[in-house]
């Protein structure tokens, strides 16, 4: 079980890149998050009963780690919160495709937990089915909520401000 | 920018081969362990203060009962109130301690996002309600047993109004004030302690379309 985890988690390693940049972007801690929901993967993992594809588990699984992790951030000793205004979207200037990631991941972190989990789902082609079976809202309030995110989202792209 | 842009912004982004950000992290190793160093650290510092709290609340459970049961020491009010605000003291960092662990144990990771965050909404719900009501009878008994205790040196309730009180009357009174106080203000201090993740999870259930009918409300 172990090796057949450790494949299928080398495979699908982008999946947990892009979840730590929406939801971890400029964490100093976002290395350590990132071993976190491995962590919490593997002790899920006995209960993936393949009735649905790895990568929508995992997806599952990893998206909720990281919304835990940062609604429990409060609760830590250690808790030290980066301001949001430190993401100033509208800086940038060349247009590489890194300074285009940057950006978009940039306003993709003004967002708010859950609009971070649907749309990272919807830009990975998922469809309303698989994305509300993971979110757990219904296939038309996904159709809905995707179109609200993805005007906000423009804004924040074009203008840089929430 | 078009609204169809964005998937492929994103496709672009994704394009070109980025080196591995978490290399250093090794899955074998992760695999191993409880939770990463960050978490764990924070985890292992609760539970420290909790230990030492709650080893400090059994000696001094232990310190009482030897000095009033087995001694049969009678104190002043004077040296009674230290004690048992000292007592208070333990009992309350103890608890709120426990609390805070409990909370931050609790997972739901295989559910979906709606059911992950109802699910860790009632265990947080069922977890202040416990520690509220456990202090609520803790120290409603404890209220019950100083005037109890009262009464009976006193010799009665026929002698309330008389000066024979061992402790005047309103400063009883002043002390069952407290007590009957406390479970409010433990409820009042966890209301501001939680709040940040109360709104947190407030803004999860309206982005998620919880409503009261959903459950875990």
């Amino acid at each position: 079980m172990e090796k057949e985890f450790i494949e299928l988690i080398r495979r699908h390693q982008g999946i947990l890149h892009k979840i730590c940049n929406v939801y971890f972007l400029r964490d100093p801690y976002k290395e350590d998050y990132y071993q976190e929901i491995l962590i919490r993967l593997w002790k899920a993992y006995p209960g993936f009963k393949n009735q649905s594809a790895f990568s929508t588990w995992l997806y599952r699984v990893a998206l909720n780690t990281a919304i835990d992790i940062i609604r429990k951030q409060s609760l830590m000793p250690s808790h030290k919160e980066l301001s949001k205004l430190e993401y100033n979207i509208s800086e940038s200037k060349n247009t590489t495709d890194s300074d285009n990631r940057d950006k978009l991941y940039l306003a993709i972190n003004q967002l708010a937990d859950i609009e971070k989990a649907i749309i990272i789902l919807y830009l990975e082609d998922y469809n309303y089915k698989e994305i509300a079976e993971i979110t757990g809202i219904s296939e038309t309030h996904t159709g809905v909520k995707i179109n609200r995110i993805k005007t906000q989202l423009i804004k924040l792209l074009n203008h840089g401000q929430k | 920018m078009d609204k169809n842009d964005l998937k492929l912004m994103w496709r672009e982004a994704h394009i070109a081969n980025i080196d591995n950000p978490f290399a250093k992290v090794s899955i074998e190793k992760s695999m191993g362990l409880k939770h990463n160093k960050l978490i764990s650290g924070a985890l292992s510092d609760i539970r420290l203060k909790l230990i030492l709290y709650a080893i400090l609340l059994v000696i001094y459970l232990v310190l009482m009962i030897y000095a009033f049961v087995y001694l049969r020491l009678k104190l002043s009010v004077n040296a009674l109130v230290p004690l048992t605000l000292a007592g208070i003291f333990l009992l309350i960092t103890a608890t709120s301690e426990f609390v805070r662990l409990s909370i931050l144990t609790k997972t739901a990771d295989n559910l979906s996002l709606k059911d992950s965050m109802m699910s860790f909404r009632r265990k947080l719900k069922r977890i202040k309600l416990a520690d509220f009501v456990f202090c609520l009878v803790f120290f409603y008994l404890l209220a019950f047993i100083a005037v109890f205790n009262y009464l009976t040196d006193i010799g009665g309730v026929k002698n309330l109004s008389g000066a024979t009180g061992i402790v005047p009357v309103y400063l009883l009174a002043i002390l069952i004030l407290m007590l009957l106080s406390v479970p409010w203000l433990i409820k009042y201090q966890n209301n501001l302690r939680y709040k940040k993740l109360e709104s947190n999870l407030k803004e999860s259930a309206q982005q998620l379309n919880v409503h009261q009918s959903d459950g875990g409300l």
